[in-house]
């Protein structure tokens, strides 16, 4: 589905990822675990289309497709999603009008007729009652005096409207107490099929006690240093990033 | 006709329908007259008029006009306002009304209303400051008062407890000429009237219009204000305010034209419990400019006043916001708050923004704050992230900023009319 290669960027003149490789299959999640200035966050905003990101080198295919050659709104009608680790707050701009919108755009893109608001709003409701999320973000401005927690929920409400092929999650888990994050994590885990893949950038192992993935990666210093399975979140959580740095690293990649 | 209307002489259409006017108001006419000579057009000198010289005017050559008096007519749609009645302006006829007004509302013509209300009409006629250089419009209004059909005026009068319901104004102009048109209307409403006025400027050509208000106690004026002028137009407005206590005034104005719009409007807050909100949403596009001066006074204890307005700049075009707050001595646990935001959407577009706030009384509670700024490129990417193109997102963004100002409308119909000329000009700015 996604087949990243040798993916150099640059934010303001300076490299950010240092030629990163990753493949992720259909009905996969994979949990990218990273150090702070490790790159993380620079991935899901190339991946999405962000501007000021500047790709130096290396391709992302996706579904056959280049995908840095799309905007970012081509990218979205083709069903990539990130959820951001900062939501915009968006006054005057109503939740359920910018979904709607966002929405048809997208099936408009893929040939399918456009949703009437009867239509949508059966359709959100279902959404709220599987993800339970009261109906009154509905009524208001986009992330508009949201708490943390609301506004991570709204990314996960407006994943499961959109159902996307790949869903980027971007530090999803930061500055969530405990409930909210179990709550995030169950609606992520609702939204796992075949079809779908998932990928979660993260610091922290906290989240993967919700979600369990198949595979796990770790970035620094821009590139992937190593991948294992949901064990290898384990011990960077015991041990921290620091064995990385104290040769961790070069055995691995010497062993690959 | 190679030259601007000469103010000596008023409208040179030929029309000339003048209408008897009583010694006192022939004088009071010609020493306007003499003042406004005396002033010259407003020109830039004039803090007030620094931003918008009208100096411009009096140099408009023909060929100018007539390239506003394209005016294509069939384009202008009167506002959906529920079948109210309407009194209908334009500089070739005189106002005639459509509809069925209720009981305890009269629309008098100039010269009906001298007959039949003359003594109250002669203060309110000669209190109308022109003195001052800043004032020169009204001087030239006062000038040609009940000179033509042209230069009419309006008595709009509601008895005192009757709720007039709305009255829509509409003002085509087809600027077939270079001559600039001056209307003036008075309201005046009763202890516990009230009314909603509508005004829809559209079409062509230039109009000098002095609003006189009174409201007496407990009394509510909404009035709302469509300027969607086609280019080289001009639209100069003045609204004279008196507010009895416990009255309530909203004035709403959005400004969507191509030409060029200054409204300036002065209140005075004159008894305990009087409101006072104006709202203004403005959208140049391509050269159009519009000018907001305010002047609120609050000389009386326990008033309110709000001033909310918005502005989204495309294009060459420009803004001016002034917006003065004065809480006089003695106007204790007055409440006085004031906007002004606006969006610059071009390199090229400008605005001129300046809140003036002077507090000379106690327990006052007052806030005002005037931004300039462009649209959050980050929300822009937001949208975009989920599937929204970059101009819906643009215009989803530049319609949450100056939507608000229409949704706080009090009257729905009115709000909704506005609202649907709003939409249509967001999407077609964009």
């Amino acid at each position: 589905m996604l087949n990243i290669s040798n993916l150099q960027a640059s934010v303001e003149g300076k490299n950010i990822l240092k030629g990163l490789d990753l493949e992720v299959k259909p009905g996969e999640v994979h949990a990218i675990m990273g150090p702070n200035g490790s790159g993380k966050s620079t991935l899901g905003n190339v991946l999405a289309g962000r501007e000021g990101y500047e790709v130096t080198a290396g391709s992302v295919d996706y579904l056959g497709k280049n995908l840095l050659e799309l905007d970012p709104e081509e990218r979205a009608c083709e069903g990539v999603f990130l959820a951001f680790q900062y939501p915009v707050e968006i006054p005057g701009v109503n939740n359920t009008y910018f979904l709607r919108a966002a929405l048809n755009a997208q099936r408009k893109y893929r040939g399918e007729e456009e949703l009437d608001s009867v239509a949508f709003l059966k359709l959100v409701r279902e959404k709220l009652s599987v993800l339970h999320i009261g109906d009154e973000l509905l009524h208001r401005a986009v992330n508009e005096g949201f708490s943390g927690g609301e506004k991570k929920r709204n990314e996960i409400f407006q994943m499961a409207v959109l159902e996307p092929k790949l869903a980027i999650l971007d530090e999803t888990d930061s500055g969530l107490d405990i409930d909210a994050l179990k709550s995030v994590a169950e609606g992520v885990n609702r939204l796992r099929s075949p079809d779908r893949a998932i990928i979660l950038v993260t610091h922290y192992q906290r989240l993967l006690d919700y979600i369990e993935p198949d595979h796990v990666h770790v970035l620094a210093g821009g590139r992937i240093v190593t991948s294992g399975g949901p064990e290898l979140a384990h011990r960077l959580e015991e041990e921290g990033y620091a064995w990385l740095e104290d040769g961790g690293v070069a055995e691995v990649a010497e062993a690959s | 006709m190679n030259h601007a209307t000469n103010p000596e002489t008023g409208t040179d259409r030929g029309q000339g329908a003048t209408i008897a006017v009583p010694a006192w108001l022939q004088d009071l006419s010609s020493r306007a007259g003499e003042r406004f000579e005396s002033h010259g057009w407003p020109h830039k000198r004039l803090e007030d008029w620094k931003y918008t010289p009208l100096t411009g005017l009096a140099a408009l050559d023909h060929a100018e006009a007539e390239a506003g008096a394209g005016a294509d007519l069939n384009d202008i749609r009167s506002l959906d306002l529920g079948g109210a009645p309407a009194l209908g302006w334009s500089p070739d006829r005189s106002p005639e009304v459509r509809g069925t007004l209720p009981d305890g509302v009269r629309i008098l013509g100039l010269e009906a209303a001298l007959d039949a209300m003359g003594n109250r009409l002669k203060p309110l006629l000669e209190g109308l400051d022109t003195d001052a250089p800043s004032l020169a419009m009204s001087a030239l209004n006062t000038a040609r008062l009940g000179s033509s059909p042209s230069s009419a005026a309006v008595v709009i009068v509601v008895e005192s407890g009757v709720d007039a319901g709305t009255l829509a104004v509409e003002w085509t102009r087809f600027g077939a000429s270079n001559a600039l048109d001056n209307a003036r209307v008075i309201v005046l409403l009763g202890e516990d009237a009230s009314l909603d006025l509508v005004e829809h400027h559209a079409g062509a050509g230039m109009l000098n219009m002095v609003n006189q208000f009174e409201l007496h106690r407990g009394s509510r004026l909404r009035h709302a204000r469509l300027q969607d002028q086609q280019a080289s137009s001009w639209l100069i407005t003045r609204t004279e305010l008196f507010q009895g206590q416990d009255s309530e005034f909203e004035q709403a104005s959005l400004d969507i034209g191509k030409g060029l719009a200054r409204h300036d409007l002065r209140t005075r807050l004159a008894a305990t419990g009087a409101r006072c909100v104006t709202l203004g949403a403005y959208l140049p596009t391509g050269d159009a400019h519009v000018d907001h001066h305010l002047d609120v006074r609050h000389e009386a204890p326990g008033c309110n006043s709000e001033q909310v307005f918005r502005g989204v700049v495309h294009d060459r075009g420009t803004a001016v916001f002034n917006g003065r707050v004065h809480v006089l001595p003695g106007a204790d646990d007055s409440e006085a708050h004031q906007s002004n935001q606006n969006l610059l959407l071009s390199r090229e577009a400008e605005v001129n923004t300046k809140p003036e706030l002077v507090i000379e009384a106690d327990e006052v509670v007052a806030s005002h704050g005037a931004t300039v700024g462009q649209l959050d490129e980050r929300a822009v990417f937001y949208l975009r992230s989920r599937g929204v193109s970059e101009p819906l997102a643009r215009r989803m963004l530049t319609g949450a900023f100056c939507r608000s100002v229409v949704d706080a409308i009090g009257n729905e119909t009115v709000r909704e009319a506005l609202r649907e000329r709003l939409e249509a000009k967001l999407e077609n700015a964009s």
